[in-house]
């Protein structure tokens, strides 16, 4: 069940490129917590009204902080905006206020005996730590593929190369692993996978979880995206963050975050 | 000290409420509260017909505030009936059904469908919404059409009618008079005002409706004075909306004539805003010696006086 609460920030770790690891303790959030789930977030605590006004939803990219187990939530926030800039200026003591966990998250059961692959373009790994590391003690077979701009951008590869996951890397620059799109690293990686061996899960920018997507429509391959909208909720009620799907409108928060690719419809560019 | 107010005969436990599509169908705040501490809350817009709502592209943030077109998305009448009003079934808050129609034989036949709902309190008549293109509204930008669609559902609603009105018009007097003259047995306002904002780097708006609904703390003073004209125009109640975050939010409004109040867009970013608001009224009522909440509806007074700085 979800919760709306106020929570100590414990860890901030700043990255290149505006991004940064933002860890809180919240046991009541983090406790229940599936991988794929999400919360809403602000820096500002008690005010009736805050600027700004909505809190962002991030996804939670996990529930250990150092020798915290289970008892964190944290994410990964780009600073793009007054919300983000907020959050990204935390500092370990200050609080903030959550409502979560939100959102269905993935659907393990569905992997069964299937290869997995993990294609994350930037800071769209964040939906995957506990995915990959749930899906890593029950013994599947996990590759990572992860693109982003260059070697410094490559937020949280640590904590995945821990997980002994095969991991292949692109990046735009070249300056780790093979240089060009997250797509090339996908075909490489991904080369003799057929359509009943292999599930695929894509998070990033939509062109590139679109491409994921063609690029498993045409091996007839399951493919799973987690997306993100404008949302002034996160629990259903506001009815702002509405993507289109093969079945009609659905609730990025309350339907998703992930949807199937096949039955989902990209935003006209 | 009470803190109950009667609105059309009905009692209210206490004059907080939540707004129409700003709460869903109440079930969804049940993590954070138990709702029925509130006074009552209005559903979602309820049409005759399921309806799809507005293409994606629906919200957009502005300062204190928040441009909507969700197009009035809304499981329909039926499901309302069969699907969530059951849940609700120990609802300790009064449920108001917020209803809508392309025209008046809609409203009628919805009207007509809520009627056995016992559980179903008042009705609030949605004229307001700025989103769809037909219907709704064009029966809140002219008073003939407000007052013909209130007698319409009069003669057939078996519970109290209130009707939400538009601020976009240019005096809501003659709107607040129409719905009282159609026979309402309430008014509530207001509904969201239109506005736009674009992105500059895209040069396109960011409303894939082009134009929705500004509301949040932004709206508030417009809402205040327009809650202040309409309160002194009829007598009838008015149930004050728009913006309301906060105890001190919802005082304004009944020194301003309002009977009660509804929290919206506030539910969002704080879903435990309502009863905030409802514990900051009782403390309020505690600390100036109020013993019955009534006494300060309407009770600004009009009078030269010192600047507040606070």
């Amino acid at each position: 069940m979800s919760r709306l609460l106020e929570a100590p920030v414990i860890g901030v770790e700043a990255f290149a490129l505006g991004n940064s690891l933002l860890a809180l303790e919240a046991p009541e959030i983090a406790g229940p917590c599936k991988p794929g789930q999400f919360v809403m977030i602000s820096a500002q605590t008690g005010l009736s009204q805050p600027f700004p006004l909505l809190k962002r939803a991030l996804a939670v990219y996990s529930t250990d902080y150092g020798r915290r187990k289970g008892s964190v939530v944290s994410l990964l926030l780009k600073a793009v905006g007054d919300g983000t800039r907020q959050l990204a200026a935390l500092r370990p003591g200050d609080r903030a206020e959550l409502v979560g966990p939100l959102g269905n998250g993935f659907d393990v059961d569905e992997v069964r005996s299937r290869r997995v692959f993990l294609v994350a373009g930037g800071i769209g790994i964040a939906s995957f730590y506990l995915l990959a590391r749930d899906l890593a003690e029950s013994g599947k077979q996990v590759h990572l593929i992860y693109g982003a701009r260059s070697s410094r951008d490559l937020v949280g590869i640590e904590d995945f190369e821990a997980l002994g996951l095969e991991i292949t890397v692109t990046t735009d620059d070249g300056s780790r692993g093979i240089q060009g799109l997250v797509l090339s690293g996908l075909e490489k990686a991904a080369a003799g996978c057929g359509s009943d061996d292999s599930i695929f899960y894509a998070c990033g920018p939509t062109p590139m979880m679109q491409a994921v997507a063609a690029w498993c429509a045409k091996r007839g391959a399951p493919c799973r995206i987690s997306v993100e909208n404008r949302m002034a909720c996160g629990f259903g009620v506001c009815l702002g963050c509405t993507v289109r799907t093969a079945d009609g409108y659905r609730l990025a928060c309350t339907h998703g975050p992930v949807f199937d690719a096949a039955r989902f419809e990209w935003p006209p560019s | 000290m009470n803190l109950s107010v009667e609105i059309a005969g009905q009692e209210f436990k206490n004059p907080v409420l939540t707004a129409s599509g700003t709460f869903g169908y109440g079930l969804e705040f049940e993590p954070y509260f138990d709702i029925g501490r509130l006074g009552g809350f209005c559903t979602k817009g309820l049409s005759l017909e399921p309806r799809a709502g507005n293409a994606p592209g629906r919200i957009f943030e502005t300062p204190s505030g928040m441009l909507n077109a969700i197009g009035l998305e809304n499981v329909g009448v039926r499901a309302f009936v069969e699907d969530k009003l059951p849940r609700l079934k120990d609802c300790k808050a009064r449920i108001v059904a917020n209803i809508l129609g392309r025209n008046i034989e809609e409203f009628v036949a919805i009207t007509e469908f809520l009627g056995p709902c016992r559980q179903v309190s008042a009705l609030e008549l949605n004229i307001s919404c700025p989103n769809i293109k037909e219907g709704g509204i064009e029966f809140g930008h002219d008073p003939k059409a407000t007052r013909r669609v209130t007698e319409a559902v009069k003669k057939v609603a078996r519970v109290p009618v209130w009707v939400k009105l538009s601020p976009n018009v240019t005096d809501i007097a003659v709107f607040a008079r129409a719905a009282e003259e159609g026979g309402a047995d309430a008014i509530s306002l207001i509904n969201t005002f239109v506005g736009m904002a674009i992105h500059v780097d895209e040069r396109r708006p960011m409303l894939s409706n082009l134009a929705g609904g500004l509301s949040g703390p932004s709206i508030r003073p417009l809402a205040v004075r327009l809650a202040y004209q309409a309160s002194r125009a009829v007598g009838i109640p008015v149930i004050g909306i728009g913006g309301i975050a906060n105890a001190r939010d919802a005082l304004e409004f009944l020194l301003a004539g309002a009977t009660a109040v509804q929290v919206g867009t506030a539910n969002f970013y704080d879903p435990c805003a309502a009863v905030r608001v409802l514990e900051g009224l009782e403390e309020y009522c505690q600390r100036h010696g109020v013993e019955d909440v009534r006494d300060l509806i309407g009770a600004v007074e009009v009078r030269p006086g010192r600047f507040y700085y606070d």
